[in-house]
C-alpha cells in the first residue's frame, strides 16, 4: 500500500507536473551535468522541493539514485558523547536532516561532509570514452549532499558549512532544502544558486488531483469537492493528496461535493482552540487553552506553526462567536508577529503561546 | 507481672539506672559474642548480631554519661557533651511534639499489636529535628510491656538472669563491618525480626538506610519491605520505618528533570509508590516542631543551665534569644543545640540554627500569593535569592509559576492581570544572558501584579507540579514511534520519509489510510477465500487491490502516532517520579515503544533483504528495475549491514550471500565489456576498483 503520494510522485524531469520554467531551468542544469553548482532550494511546504531535487539527481546520475539505504553512522562530540545518526544515502547521493541531530549538527555537518569530500568520487563509465556512457549520466566525479530543512540549521553549522563548501567544492554539490530563506546566512546564499519553488496555482493543483482520480477509479461528482481539498489543503499538495486518498477510502471511492474534508487532527484541534478563545475570555479558560497546547506540543507539532495557525484562525469569522473587526485584525496580527520573535528567542514555548492567547482575549475585549 | 512490674519501675527511675541497664546488656552481648559459638546456639547468635550494633551505640553514651555521673561536676560535663543528649527526654511526656500527632502514633501502633487493624509498617515523616525515633524509642518502651506475651522466659533473660529483651531494635546500616553485603543486610534484619512476637515483642525501627541511592540496593530494599507486606505470617512484629525527608540541592546547577531519588528524599523516592499505597502501610506526617513547644523546651533547658548562664551573664537575654531561636527553626535539635552554643560562649554571637528549608511549592507560593512574615515583597524576594538560589533560578521554577498563578484567588482576577503574569514568564524567557535579571524581572513584576489584585476569599486552589516534562516524556514517545513510521515506510514501501513531515502529515494521516485499507482487506480475504484458488476471478481481484492486500497490522502502523490529541488535565500532572530505574516490572513507555520499534526493526531488515535475495536471483540489470527498492549497491556494504543486524537469522545470511555472489557474476561480463578489462572473479571486485582508480588518478 504505498500511499498515493508516493506512487503518484514524479520520478523524472520529464514528470515534474507544476510550474513549467522551473523544470525547463532544472532540465538546463542536467544537461550541463559536468559541473552543477551548489543548491539552494526553497519555497513553501509540500511543493515539491524535494520530488524536484531527486529528479534533478535522477536526470543526472540516473535511476541508481532511488537505490537508497539506510547507514548508521557514529559520531563523538567533544564532550565525549556518542552519537548515531542514520544516513540514507545512495550511490551518488546522500541525505542529512538537522532536525535528527538536534545541538551536534555543526559536528555532524563537519565530519561527514569532510569524510565524503575527501573520498575521490570516481565514475567507472566514462574513461571508457563511449559517447553512450555519457548520455547516460554516469560521467562525475561529485557526490551529492542533499541538507534537508537548511533553515533548521544552527549559525554554528552554517558558518561551518561554509568553508566546506568553498574547500571541496572539487567533490561535493550541496542542494539545500529549505522553507524560507531567511535563517540561512547570506556567506551561504551567494555561494549557492537560489531557485525558488512557489505553490502550484490553483489549477495546476488540481489538475494534478484529477490526474489522481482518474488513475485510481475515484468517482467525482464534481471539481467541486477538489477544489475544496486545494483550498483546505493550503496549497500544499502532500497534504491534498493524503486528504483526497483518505477521503476516497472513507467514501467508498465516491466523493459527493458535501463529502467532508478530513483534515488533520491537530488543525482541527487548533480551530477549536481558536473558536474557545472568542467565546469564554477568562482565566480558566487560559488554563484549559494551556492543557490544549500542551497536547499539541506532544504531538511535536512545531509551535511556531500553531502560533501561525492560530492566529489565521482567529481572524476568521464564524457564525456563533463575536465578530472580528478590522480593528481587531489589526492587533492580532501585531500580538501574533510580538509572540512569533520571542518564541524564535525563547526556551520554553508554552510561556509565550499562553502569552499570546491572553493578549489576544485582552484585545477581544476592548 | 513480676516482669512487667519490674520494666515500670525501670520506666519511672531516673535515666542513670537505664543506662546502667543497656550498659550491661551491651557488656554481655559483647562477650557473648567473642565467645566460641556452638551449633546449638547459632539461632541465638543470629538474632544477636542485629542488636549489637544498637547495643555499641548505646554504650558509647553510657561511657560519658557514666563519667559524668560519677567523676565530674555538673559543669564539665556541659563541656562534653551535647545538650539534646544529654537532657533527652525520658518519660513520653516529655517527647516535643504535638499532642494530636502523639495520639495518632500511639492509636496506630496499639493497633498494630491488639491486631484490631490489619496494618504492618507505620511509616513517619518529616523534616529532621521533630522528634520521630525519640518519640517511637519513648512510646515503645511504654507500649510494649503491655503487649508482650507473659509467662515464658525469653532466650535473653536466660541467659541473662535479670535482662529483659529492649522494647525496639534498630536496623543499623554497619553491614560492611560485619561483612555481609549492604544489599543483604536488610534482608537478614527484617528476617531475624519477623520473631521479635510474643514474648519477645519489640517495635521494628527503621531510621538507617541501606545506601538506597544505588538503584540495585534501592530495588532489594522496596522488594523486602513488598515482601514483609505480604507476607503470609499472621503475626509480625510493628515496622516503624522513621523517614527524615529532604530535598537535596544539587550544587552544580545541574538540573534534573524529574523528581527522582537523587534531588528529593521523600517516601514517594524512597519507597515508591506500590508500597505507598499498600493499604497495610499507614503513612503518619510529622510537622516542624512549633513555637510555643519549641519554647518551652528551651526554657526549660534554660532553667536547669541556669547556673552555666548566670556565670556567663545571660540570664537576661535568655528570652529573646529563646523567641529568635523559636521563630527561625521547627528543628528542635538545631535549636537546643543553638541554645546551647550561645549559652556556653563568652561572648555575644549571633544564632546560627538550621533554618526551615523553602520548599519549591513554598517558593511558588510565596511569589504568587506573598509572604506573610514579610509584608514588603522586594525584601521577601531578596531573601529568597539569597536563601534558595539554586531552586528558584532553575527553569521548572517558572514553569511552576506559570502552573500555579491561575489558582491565584480561585481565577477570579482579571485577563489583564493574567496578561501580565505570562508577558513577565515570556519576557523573561527571552532574555538571553539568563542571569538574575531576567530572574529579577519576572518574580518581581510577577509579584506586584499579583499584588494588586484584591483578594476575596483566603482559599486557593490546588498546587500543582509543571507539566513541561511529561510534555518532554510525551514528545520523545512521539519520537520514537515517529522513527517507527520511518522505518515501515522506508524498509518496506522504499520511500523516505522526513521527521517534519511526519509531525504534520504522516503521523494523522497515514494510520487513518492504513486502518481503512485494513478493514477493506478483511471483508476481501473473506470474499477471496469463497472463490476457487487460482480462478481468474480471484487472480484479478487480488491484482486490483493490491493496494489494501499488502496492509499488514502487524508492521503498518494503524494508530495515529502519539494517541488522539485531547486535552491534558491537570489531574494527570501529579507528580511524576522517575520510578524507570526503580521497578523492573513497570517500564516506562518509551522503553516499551523503544524495544517495540528494535524488534520490528529487524524483522524489516530480514524481511527487506529477503526480497533482495529474490529480486537477485530472478535478476534483470536494467535500469527498469530500478523502482524496486535496491540498497545494495556493493558487497562489502550489504555484509556490514547484516553483520550489525541479522544475528538472529544465520540461514538467510547464507542465502544472501549466494544471492549476491549470483548476483554479481551474472554482473561481470557486463562490467568487463565496459572497461574493456577482463575480470576474473567477483571477489576480485576490490583490485579491480584500485585499478580503475589508478588510472584516473594519471588521467588528472
Amino acid at each position: 500500500m504505498s500511499l498515493w503520494v508516493d506512487k503518484y510522485r514524479p520520478k523524472s524531469l520529464n514528470e515534474l507536473s507544476h510550474n513549467d520554467d522551473l523544470t525547463t531551468l532544472l532540465q538546463s542544469l542536467s544537461s550541463y551535468h559536468k559541473d552543477l553548482p551548489h543548491l539552494l532550494l526553497y519555497g513553501p511546504n509540500g511543493v515539491g522541493k524535494k520530488t524536484r531535487c531527486m529528479s534533478l539527481l535522477q536526470s543526472i546520475f540516473g535511476s541508481n539514485v532511488y537505490r537508497l539505504k539506510i547507514d548508521i553512522r557514529n559520531f563523538t562530540t567533544p564532550s565525549n558523547r556518542k552519537l548515531e545518526l542514520n544516513v540514507i544515502n545512495s550511490q551518488y547521493h546522500i541525505e542529512i536532516t538537522p532536525s535528527d541531530m538536534g545541538n551536534n549538527d555543526r559536528i555532524v555537518i563537519q565530519e561527514l561532509l569532510k569524510e565524503i569530500a575527501q573520498m575521490e568520487q570516481v565514475d567507472f563509465q566514462s574513461s571508457s570514452g563511449n559517447g553512450g556512457a555519457a548520455s547516460t549520466g554516469l560521467a562525475h566525479r561529485f557526490k551529492c549532499v542533499i541538507i534537508n530543512e537548511a533553515d533548521c540549521l544552527s549559525r554554528d553549522a552554517q558558518a561551518a558549512l561554509r568553508r566546506t563548501m568553498e574547500k571541496y567544492s572539487r567533490n561535493i554539490r550541496l542542494i539545500m532544502i529549505s522553507n524560507s530563506l531567511s535563517p540561512i546566512i547570506s556567506p551561504i546564499k551567494s555561494r549557492c544558486l537560489l531557485i525558488r519553488c512557489p505553490s502550484p496555482s490553483d489549477e495546476e493543483h488540481l489538475a494534478l488531483l484529477k490526474k489522481i482520480v482518474d488513475a485510481e477509479n475515484v468517482n467525482v461528482e464534481s471539481d467541486d469537492i477538489l477544489k475544496k481539498i486545494v483550498k483546505e489543503s493550503n496549497n500544499n499538495i502532500r497534504t491534498s493528496v493524503l486528504m483526497l486518498e483518505s477521503m476516497a477510502l472513507s467514501n467508498e471511492f465516491n466523493l459527493k461535493s458535501t463529502s467532508p474534508i478530513i483534515k488533520p487532527d491537530w488543525l482541527n484541534t487548533i480551530i477549536k482552540l481558536s473558536m474557545k478563545i472568542k467565546k469564554d475570555r477568562s482565566v480558566p479558560c487560559i488554563v484549559e487553552c494551556r492543557s490544549i497546547i500542551y497536547d499539541l506540543l506532544a504531538h511535536c507539532i512545531p509551535p511556531k506553526i500553531i502560533l501561525q495557525e492560530l492566529t489565521f484562525q482567529l481572524l476568521k469569522n464564524y457564525n456563533n462567536s463575536i465578530k472580528v473587526t478590522d480593528e481587531n485584525i489589526l492587533d492580532i496580527m501585531s500580538i501574533s508577529s510580538t509572540f512569533d520573535e520571542r518564541l524564535a528567542l525563547g526556551n520554553k514555548p508554552i510561556f509565550h503561546l499562553e502569552g499570546f492567547i491572553a493578549k489576544v482575549m485582552l484585545a477581544l475585549d476592548n | 507481672m513480676g516482669i512487667k512490674n519490674q520494666e515500670f519501675s525501670s520506666l519511672s527511675n531516673p535515666p542513670v539506672i537505664q543506662r546502667n541497664l543497656s550498659s550491661l546488656s551491651s557488656h554481655i552481648n559483647k562477650w557473648n559474642t567473642s565467645r566460641p559459638t556452638s551449633p546449638l546456639k547459632k539461632e541465638v547468635k543470629l538474632t544477636r548480631k542485629i542488636s549489637k550494633p544498637k547495643a555499641r551505640r548505646i554504650s558509647i553514651n553510657d561511657e560519658q554519661a557514666s563519667c559524668s555521673n560519677n567523676n565530674s561536676p555538673f559543669n564539665e560535663r556541659n563541656e562534653n557533651d551535647m545538650w539534646f543528649n544529654i537532657f533527652k527526654p525520658s518519660t513520653l511526656e516529655d517527647v516535643c511534639i504535638h499532642k494530636k500527632k502523639a495520639n495518632d502514633i500511639i492509636t496506630a501502633l496499639k493497633g498494630i499489636m491488639s491486631g484490631k487493624e490489619d496494618i504492618r509498617i507505620l511509616l513517619l515523616t518529616g523534616p529532621s529535628g521533630c522528634s520521630k525515633s525519640t518519640f517511637i524509642k519513648e512510646a515503645s518502651k511504654i507500649l510494649i510491656p503491655q503487649y508482650r506475651a507473659h509467662g515464658i522466659t525469653s532466650l535473653f533473660s536466660e541467659e541473662s538472669g535479670e535482662h529483659l529483651p529492649s522494647t525496639y531494635i534498630e536496623y543499623s546500616n554497619d553491614a560492611v563491618l560485619n561483612g555481609i553485603s549492604s544489599i543483604d543486610s536488610f534482608y537478614e534484619f527484617l528476617k531475624e525480626s519477623k520473631y521479635r512476637v510474643g514474648s519477645n515483642l519489640s517495635i521494628i525501627l527503621v531510621e538507617d538506610f541501606p545506601n538506597l541511592f544505588h538503584i540495585t540496593t534501592r530495588q532489594n530494599f522496596q522488594k523486602v519491605i513488598l515482601e514483609w507486606l505480604y507476607s503470609s505470617e499472621l503475626i509480625l512484629p510493628p515496622l516503624v520505618i522513621c523517614l527524615t525527608e529532604c530535598e537535596i540541592e544539587d550544587t552544580e546547577n545541574n538540573f534534573r528533570h524529574s523528581f527522582g531519588i537523587e534531588t528529593s528524599w521523600t517516601a514517594p523516592t524512597v519507597l515508591g509508590n506500590e508500597i505507598l499505597n499498600h493499604p497495610k502501610l499507614k503513612q503518619i506526617k510529622c510537622n516542624p516542631i512549633n513555637m510555643t513547644l519549641t519554647k518551652k523546651q528551651l526554657n526549660f533547658l534554660c532553667n536547669e543551665n541556669k547556673t552555666l548562664i548566670m556565670a556567663n551573664n545571660k540570664w537576661q537575654q535568655k528570652d529573646i534569644i529563646i523567641k529568635d531561636i523559636s521563630q527561625s527553626t521547627g528543628d528542635i535539635r538545631s535549636g537546643i543545640a543553638a541554645l546551647q552554643f550561645w549559652a556556653t560562649s563568652s561572648s555575644d554571637l549571633p544564632i546560627i540554627t538550621r533554618k526551615s528549608p523553602v520548599s519549591f511549592f513554598h517558593a511558588v507560593g510565596r511569589i504568587i500569593h506573598g509572604s506573610k512574615n514579610l509584608t514588603d515583597d522586594n525584601e521577601m524576594i531578596n531573601e529568597l535569592d539569597a536563601e534558595s538560589e539554586t531552586l528558584i533560578s532553575s527553569s521548572t521554577f517558572k514553569l511552576g509559576l506559570l502552573e500555579n498563578y491561575p489558582h491565584f484567588n480561585k481565577s477570579d482576577f482579571s485577563i489583564k492581570t493574567a496578561y501580565d503574569v505570562l508577558d513577565a514568564l515570556s519576557v523573561g524567557d527571552c532574555i538571553k544572558d539568563d542571569d538574575k535579571e531576567s530572574l529579577n524581572y519576572t518574580l518581581r513584576k510577577i509579584r506586584y501584579s499579583m499584588n494588586k489584585q484584591k483578594i476575596n476569599s483566603n482559599q486557593h486552589g490546588k498546587t500543582s507540579f509543571p507539566k513541561e516534562w511529561k510534555i518532554r516524556q510525551l514528545q520523545n514517545e512521539m519520537a520514537v514511534e515517529s522513527s517507527d513510521l520511518l522505518n515501515v515506510s522506508f524498509f518496506k514501501y522504499g520511500q523516505v520519509r522526513q521527521t517534519s513531515d511526519i509531525y504534520l502529515d504522516y503521523a494523522y494521516y497515514s494510520p487513518y489510510i492504513c486502518k481503512l485499507r485494513q478493514y477493506k482487506k478483511k471483508s476481501l480475504e473473506y470474499y477471496l477465500n469463497t472463490l476457487p484458488n487460482n480462478s481468474p476471478i480471484r487472480l484479478e481481484t487480488m491484482r486490483k487491490n493490491k493496494d489494501n492486500l499488502i496492509v499488514d497490522d502487524s508492521i503498518d502502523i494503524v494508530e495515529r502516532l502519539g494517541k488522539e490529541i485531547k486535552p491534558l488535565h491537570l489531574d494527570s500532572a501529579e507528580i511524576e517520579i522517575d520510578n524507570s530505574d526503580i521497578n523492573l516490572k513497570q517500564q516506562r513507555p518509551i522503553d516499551i515503544l523503544r524495544r517495540k520499534r528494535d524488534t520490528k526493526l529487524q524483522a524489516l531488515r530480514s524481511m527487506y533483504e529477503k526480497n533482495y535475495s529474490q529480486e537477485y536471483e530472478e535478476i534483470i540489470p536494467e535500469e527498469e528495475s530500478y523502482f524496486e527498492n535496491d540498497p545494495i549497491v556493493d558487497p562489502d556494504d550489504s555484509s556490514s549491514n547484516e553483520d550489525g543486524l541479522d544475528n538472529g537469522f544465520p540461514e538467510s545470511d547464507d542465502e544472501d550471500d549466494d544471492a549476491l555472489y549470483e548476483y554479481l557474476s551474472q554482473r561481470k561480463p557486463q562490467n568487463s565489456q565496459s572497461q574493456q578489462q577482463s575480470i576474473p572473479t567477483p571477489s576480485n571486485n576490490i583490485s579491480f576498483n584500485e585499478s580503475l582508480s589508478d588510472s584516473d588518478l594519471e588521467g588528472l
